[in-house]
């Protein structure tokens, strides 16, 4: 059944009629044309999917539309909005984070949400906050790194 | 209308080359030629040409590179980018060689009509062929450009030189841009030229570009997720397509009831025998119309002969053993006879997936009788071969693009999804976006081959290993050599009937054969002497154990940078006959793992555990010194993935830090640690750790043996024990068994499990 759901996009108002059942991530990337969440496995386990809801981490795979309603999303292409990186991206950019760079946009998002909530943490809370990221080209030392690196970035 | 029905079509041979060993090929079952094959695409950017694309002669220097009006450089490669690295390494190679920077070089990959063939995308071979052969079509257009600067000048062409793009005379201060040379005189019949063979390189002692940390040429696009994957390719028009799957392996389509189907709005149907394809406005719409065609379809299916519990003694009852070519050195029977001690005990490798982070995905767009296919796949040539093949049009009609793509592991030789995009696009006359799921992905990809690998060792008097006879039977041949130096060796690779549809895997057969060796020179080291086994220090010597090798360090090139390991040599030259430890086996090709540089490049506090989940721990007590530390991982790097063996020739990227696969590593690595500490306590030793990595992937090591005792026989050992429930489940709905495979993959907070959203 078709409803109309209104959302904010990355600060756009954004109003879409679709399924209410279809995920989240399917809307953005089909319908808005934000192809930069990424679809891994479907089922909220790997990551690639994130997007931030109302400023958390959420799994837009297993995120119906129809449960958005009201709510604002940040997808990866809502955090650099002027063309200047966000701290994390540059971080992500510096450190070469990445081997096929299919799992960054999810671990850039995680990373966002865990700065903002704690602007310097420790190693164990960066693996405890991306443990829900995969990369299976296995980045993750360098992945640690420019969590690391975002923070002193963001710090100062 | 669309060619061939899925059962039809035939296994590809993608994965067959020769070079990979002889299990690579695909197997004879019937259910193999379910699926057919697919290709693989990417997208590129057309830069402004200053010659044109056509008539680009192979051997050429054009056909690799060519000059743009701006003065930049655009160079052409038919590899692909899946996060391995060679978008950068390729870019650096024409940069450097042409004297410019790497901003003035753009790399086009794998497009079929723009870029020459070169082959597949595997076996590490980017950089040791095609890095050198992109030098030397960048040194030979620089040689020429910079002729045609030094006859405008009337001056000898060998006085000049290239820095930063501008050609100089240093004697006259006189200077020509390649912006400025390309607007005054024709370049196109210079660099129509073939590319000499002896073309002077730039030496590495004058390197500017090449060997310096640098980052991905499009990192800017993966970190704002602007980068367009495969599977986030977006045409005008496109519809998402998606197919009706069997229940299970070898089943038929006996009757379909499609009135469900047809009662959806904008869904349509592509038919064809047992293919039943659909496109819809969307990804939701296509996947509910399979999901509706699935309940209404009924199947004949085959009765599942082989389960993950008998899949080993399938093998070992299908090894074709008199078939096998052992390679013997002296006589293992006689060594045995001499030897005080005989151990013997077998491993068995799992069939396990590559899960890359993108799943296998395609857009096909026809127009007219062309067609172009935008896919993830290693080898686009090869893609565009299958798909002429099986949709009956000739190659020149078809455009693979490969867009760099979220990895592959050696799972994306084939590209079925294209096969499949095209057929459906081709029915409904509009492009088709097609993206496997994770249930696809884990059914119906081809799988690493499962293995069962049997050693037996025998012990002389003086505790040196005197007989070492080594079967591996269906793992293929990469990395089954010993590299110790043992007098009496026998190596057999034996083929088997293999159940599943099996091909390459990273580091290809290397990981299964490298873990049964290196698990079984631990048993000859634990049953040589009751000194504690596992003592750092030897360890970082060479990974040789006190009691069981005298270290006799070999200093010689191939061995460099190792200590302590004795490696067997050739007789006539003295050189290595064969690998060491710590050597990259990976094919048929050994290179030398440069651990003095990996030493320098890694953080000794980050080799501990570099995967979130993984339960491996290291305390400080095992550590061997500082400055050594590096070893062990490196040991199972350099053994048991390809990321060590990357590191040979890609020293200035090294991943080591996050260990490519250390996947394998750690388990290695953890199990080392276990073992270390168990020795210590003479207790009995029953481990397990899980190590999270990819969806549903887990990887179990449960040994369980008390080697206190120095016993003679172990049971065998479960190595990546992936998919525990997935022969089992394979008579039932994919969706069932896909579920089971994540409740067994020992993550701990996978939250609730996955919503259905139908």
């Amino acid at each position: 059944m078709d409803v109309t759901i209104h959302f904010n996009v990355n600060d756009s108002a954004r109003e879409v009629t679709t399924d209410r059942q279809r995920r989240l991530l399917d809307v953005l990337r089909e319908d808005l044309g934000l192809t930069g969440s990424r679809f891994g496995c479907g089922e909220g386990q790997c990551g690639a999917c994130t997007v931030l809801i109302d400023g958390k981490t959420t799994r837009s795979c297993i995120t119906p539309i129809g449960s958005v309603e009201g709510k604002s999303v940040t997808t990866i292409e809502g955090l650099a909005p002027t063309g200047t990186l966000h701290p994390v991206q540059q971080a992500f950019l510096d450190k070469g984070a990445m081997q096929c760079g299919y799992c960054t946009s999810g671990m850039i998002m995680s990373t966002v949400a865990l700065l903002e909530r704690n602007p310097d943490p420790s190693d164990a809370e960066i693996v405890t906050a991306l443990n829900g990221n995969l990369c299976r080209c296995n980045g993750y030392a360098r992945i640690i790194d420019a969590v690391r690196h975002a923070a002193r970035i963001a710090r100062s | 209308m669309v060619g061939k029905t899925l059962t039809e079509l035939k296994p590809v041979r993608s994965e067959g080359s020769s070079r990979v060993g002889p299990r690579m090929d695909l197997d004879r079952r019937t259910f193999l030629q379910v699926l057919g094959s697919g290709l693989l695409i990417t997208v590129v950017e057309a830069p402004t040409q200053a010659q044109p694309s056509g008539g680009r002669v192979s051997g050429t220097i054009l056909a690799r590179l060519y000059l743009n009006e701006d003065g930049t450089f655009t160079a052409l490669s038919g590899k692909v980018e899946e996060g391995q690295g060679p978008r950068t390494e390729l870019t650096e190679a024409a940069a450097e060689e042409l004297g410019v920077a790497l901003d003035q070089v753009h790399l086009i990959m794998a497009d079929t009509d723009q870029v020459p063939d070169d082959g597949i995308t595997a076996g590490s071979r980017t950089t040791p062929i095609n890095v050198p052969e992109m030098r030397r079509a960048a040194a030979a257009a620089r040689e020429l450009l910079q002729q045609l600067a030094a006859e405008q000048w009337r001056v000898d062409a060998t006085m000049l030189k290239v820095e930063d793009g501008v050609i100089q005379n240093p004697s006259t201060g006189q200077t020509m841009s390649y912006r400025d040379l390309v607007r005054t005189r024709d370049v196109v019949p210079v660099l129509s030229r073939r590319i000499p063979s002896d073309v002077a390189l730039r030496p590495v002692e004058q390197w500017k570009v090449l060997g310096k940390p640098t980052a991905r040429p499009n990192v800017r696009d993966l970190v704002t997720g602007t980068h367009r994957y495969p599977s986030d390719i977006v045409r005008p028009q496109m519809l998402y397509g998606a197919v009706l799957r069997p229940p299970s392996f070898g089943a038929e389509l006996k009757s379909i009831d499609l009135t469900a189907v047809e009662a959806m709005d904008e869904v349509k149907i592509v038919r064809d025998g047992s293919f039943v394809g659909f496109a819809a406005p969307s990804s939701f719409l296509a996947a509910r119309a399979a999901r509706a065609a699935a309940a209404a379809a009924r199947w004949q299916e085959k009765p599942q002969e082989v389960s993950h519990r008998t899949v080993h003694s399938y093998l070992i009852d299908h090894a074709e053993r008199e078939r096998a070519r052992p390679d013997e050195r002296g006589s293992v029977e006689d060594g045995m006879a001499q030897a005080q001690k005989t151990l013997a005990a077998s491993y068995t490798l799992a069939y396990i997936q590559h899960a890359p982070m993108e799943p296998r995905a395609a857009v096909a767009e026809w127009n007219g009788d062309k067609l172009t296919v935008w896919v993830g796949c290693d080898g686009p040539f090869r893609a565009r071969s299958h798909l002429s093949e099986e949709l009956g049009i000739p190659s020149e009609s078809i455009r693979v693009i490969v867009p760099d793509m979220g990895g592959g592991f050696g799972g994306k030789h084939t590209s079925e999804v294209a096969l499949e995009a095209a057929r459906i696009a081709r029915a409904v006359g509009k492009p088709v976006w097609m993206r496997w799921t994770r249930e696809e992905e884990f059914t119906w990809a081809y799988f690493r081959p499962a293995a069962v690998i049997e050693c037996r060792g025998g012990l002389g008097a003086d505790h040196s290993i005197v007989a070492w006879d080594f079967s591996n039977i269906n793992g293929g041949r990469a990395g089954i050599d010993t590299p110790y130096d043992i007098p009496n060796a026998r190596i057999t690779s034996i083929r088997s009937d293999s159940p599943l549809r099996q091909g390459s895997y990273r580091c290809l057969g290397a990981t299964g054969s490298n873990f049964a060796r290196e698990s079984f020179m631990d048993v000859l080291a634990a049953a040589s002497s009751s000194d504690p086994l596992w003592n750092g220090e030897e360890l970082l010597r060479g990974g040789l154990r006190r009691g069981v090798h005298r270290p006799t360090y070999r200093k010689d090139q191939s061995a460099r940078g190792l200590s302590g390991v004795r490696v067997r040599s050739d007789p006539e030259s003295g050189q290595p006959a064969r690998s060491s430890p710590g050597l990259c086996q990976h094919g048929s090709r050994r290179r030398p793992l440069r651990r003095d540089r990996i030493r320098k490049r890694q953080d000794p506090e980050r080799n501990v555990c570099p995967l979130p989940g993984a339960e491996v721990s290291r305390s400080a007590q095992d550590r061997p010194a500082t400055g050594q530390q590096y070893e062990y991982p490196v040991r199972g790097c350099g053994r048991d993935s390809d990321s060590g063996h990357r590191a040979c020739h890609r020293q200035r990227r090294l991943r080591l830090d996050g260990g490519s696969t250390a996947f394998h590593a750690d388990q290695r690595g953890g199990f080392a640690q276990r073992l270390s500490q168990a020795r210590r306590a003479s207790a009995t030793l029953s481990t397990s750790f899980t190590c999270t990595q990819a969806p549903g992937v887990r990887a179990n090591v449960k040994p369980s043996v008390d080697l206190s005792s120095a016993p003679t026989s172990f049971e065998t050992w479960e190595y990546c024990d992936a998919y525990p429930d997935r022969f089992t489940t394979l008579g039932h709905p994919t969706s069932s068994s896909c579920q089971l495979d994540y409740r067994h993959s020992g993550r701990r907070d996978l939250g609730r499990m996955p919503a259905r959203l139908d």
